[in-house]
């Protein structure tokens, strides 16, 4: 069950700051601008800007670098916001961690704040420290009756399985708006949108990207990712849906990989919750992207003609 | 090659390999700024300056800041 | 072997705390229940991977077990066991900063080898980690060009980062001291059995990595905690 106490902390800001993500942006371009838009329709107007990098996450979690090298990206990314004065909105689990996480660590300390604001006023730039990270996930749970009101293609008849993806939950125990053993609140969004929602066993299993273990121990990464895989196909879902781009290419390209190496047939469509809800919303077919998908190609036309898309 | 990790780090013992961890972590996470690290930091600082206009400027601001930073970082001493 | 005890570090976690920023803490409360292990994707498909031990054997200070093991570059990151455990102990944060350390004693410099040019030719130069290019021609053949599909969808052909903000974060880079650690890394020479000549064949025998980075000589990681991973031995 969502905690509704902390969904009720979420504003609906008239603006919030549109923080654009690696995997999003160079694979699957359609959740970016299926959150955009959609984001738009629901009443708040997302802001980007061209300064945004890369979190800066992966600096970090693959060892490349001290935790101390890439704190200033995360004060850089969260200044931009800051000098709008507005909050920021993410579409991926990492970035939410990432922003998240290090931005709560510098904001109670105050030698490494002062230490990272020297190198920030280098570039005319200060952290405050005054924006807050909102997944686009909890975004549209807060905004569930704006998106209930604004439904264009009800989803009925399809069958949706849900995937959360590790970092929003598990990172956010206390500070993500459910539970992180039973969450139900994409649930919700499917239901609110027409959708069937179908359970599997392996629902809060991580995707097997493992960050880094994709390239380094590809065949642990392969072999996690067949074990969920597996219990998805039990299920039989029309949808996959996730709230994490760099989930939806591990589960969508690896998919392709254990029909090539094992002869298998996972044919299960990944989408992400930005498209679904845009989807929905009544997005142009190719606002949503879905051409960049790999594995269920077929299957995701079929489910795009029953909705009338 | 070593069959145990015990054989590759020989008559080490963990005190040492701590001792030296720790070693490196109070460098890696230190909030000093020693000339030697002050000195480093310039190269990155020069890229940006020539890297347009607006960054010159920007650094430029940033000048008077660092001139007590450079002080203290020459003479070794914190200034009151 | 049988492991030498007495030459254990008591003192390491106690002091290594302080000086850690604030990434390792809580450890000494770990109650040993094995709750993060039950839950951990890696612990499901690698039976030696097992985070209750490397707590264990860090709050013990039997540092050299943990630092020279394959183990521990076996994590996901996945953060289930913070969210599993009752004592709230981070132990995502505790994976990276061991595996520092254990960079600095000469182990896993040959995965951190293969995730550099990522940071380097991507998030450095385009300001984007995970760039537009396949490995897999597969995936090309699918869907085409990613540049038309963005096109379609109303966005640019290549998503826009000013060279300003290129410019910024390579001079944070450059300040915090990351460039020159990637540089390091950059130095570790990797044979791969396919590409190598006679010459380093003959060195790979007796030295099987033969490079240092810097003064670190570099290691091979021992399986520490049991039996090498993998479907066979599941």
């Amino acid at each position: 069950m969502p905690r509704q106490d902390i969904v009720a902390k979420i504003p609906k800001p008239k603006e919030i700051f549109f923080f654009k993500s690696c995997v999003a942006s160079n694979k699957y371009p359609g959740i970016e601008v299926c959150g955009r838009d959609a984001l738009r329709i629901l009443g708040v107007e997302p802001v980007e800007s061209d300064e945004q990098t890369c979190c800066g996450g992966f600096v970090t979690f693959a060892n490349v670098a001290a935790p101390t090298s890439s704190m200033p990206a995360v004060a850089r990314n969260l200044s931009l916001a800051e000098e709008k004065g507005l909050d920021t909105c993410v579409l991926c689990n990492g970035c939410w961690t990432f922003l998240s996480e290090f931005g709560h660590f510098m904001n109670h300390n105050d030698e490494i704040k002062s230490s990272i604001n020297m190198m920030m006023n280098m570039m005319g730039r200060e952290y405050k420290g005054t924006s807050n990270v909102y997944h686009i996930a909890e975004m549209f749970y807060r905004l569930k009756d704006e998106i209930g009101k604004n439904v264009k293609r009800p989803l009925k008849g399809i069958k949706i399985a849900t995937h959360y993806g590790c970092h929003y939950l598990a990172g956010g125990k206390y500070t993500a708006i459910d539970d992180p053993q039973m969450p139900t609140y994409l649930e919700e969004l499917i239901e609110i949108m027409g959708g069937t929602v179908v359970p599997y066993t392996a629902n809060r299993e991580c995707c097997g990207t493992g960050f880094t273990q994709i390239i380094n121990g590809k065949d642990l990464s392969l072999e996690h990712t067949q074990h969920k895989l597996d219990s998805v196909k039990e299920a039989d879902p029309d949808l996959l849906v996730v709230q994490c781009p760099y989930c939806h290419s591990q589960l969508d390209r690896v998919q392709q990989q254990l029909n090539y190496r094992q002869d298998g047939d996972y044919q299960t469509p990944i989408i992400h919750i930005a498209q679904l809800v845009g989807l929905a919303l009544g997005l142009d077919k190719p606002k949503l992207a879905l051409k960049a998908h790999i594995s269920g190609r077929e299957r995701l036309e079929k489910v795009l003609d029953k909705v009338g898309c | 090659m070593a069959d145990n990790y015990l054989e590759e780090y020989g008559k080490e013992t963990s005190q040492e390999v701590g001792e030296r961890t720790l070693n490196y972590f109070s460098e890696l996470f230190s909030m000093e700024m020693p000339l030697s690290r002050m000195m480093k930091m310039m190269p990155g600082m020069v890229k940006f300056m020539m890297a347009g206009k607006d960054t010159r400027e920007d650094l430029l601001n940033f000048m008077p800041q660092m001139m007590p930073m450079v002080k203290q970082a020459f003479t070794g001493k914190k200034e009151e | 072997m049988l492991e030498r005890t007495k030459d254990w570090s008591d003192d390491f976690y106690e002091r290594w705390k302080p000086i850690a920023m604030g990434f390792v803490n809580e450890a000494e409360k770990c109650l040993q229940c094995g709750k993060c292990t039950g839950q951990c994707p890696a612990a499901a498909v690698t039976p030696s991977y097992n985070p209750r031990k490397i707590i264990r054997d860090l709050v013990n200070g039997n540092i050299q077990r943990v630092l020279s093991s394959v183990e521990l570059w076996q994590c996901f990151f996945c953060g289930g066991c913070y969210a599993t455990c009752p004592m709230d102990i981070n132990f995502q944060f505790f994976v990276f900063m061991l595996r520092l350390a254990a960079m600095n004693e000469g182990y896993g410099w040959e995965d951190v080898k293969q995730l550099e040019s990522y940071a380097e030719k991507d998030y450095l130069r385009d300001g984007i980690t995970v760039s537009a290019a396949e490995r897999n021609p597969f995936v090309t053949d699918t869907r085409g060009d990613i540049g038309a599909i963005r096109e379609a969808a109303g966005l640019p052909r290549k998503r826009q980062v000013s060279d300003r903000a290129i410019a910024e974060i390579n001079m944070l880079s450059d300040l915090t001291g990351m460039t020159s650690f990637m540089k390091k890394i950059g130095g570790v020479e990797l044979l791969d059995c396919r590409t190598c000549t006679s010459e380093q064949e003959k060195k790979c025998k007796n030295k099987p990595m033969p490079s240092r980075v810097d003064k670190i000589k570099t290691h091979h990681r021992f399986y520490n905690y049991g039996e090498p991973g993998g479907k066979k031995h599941a």
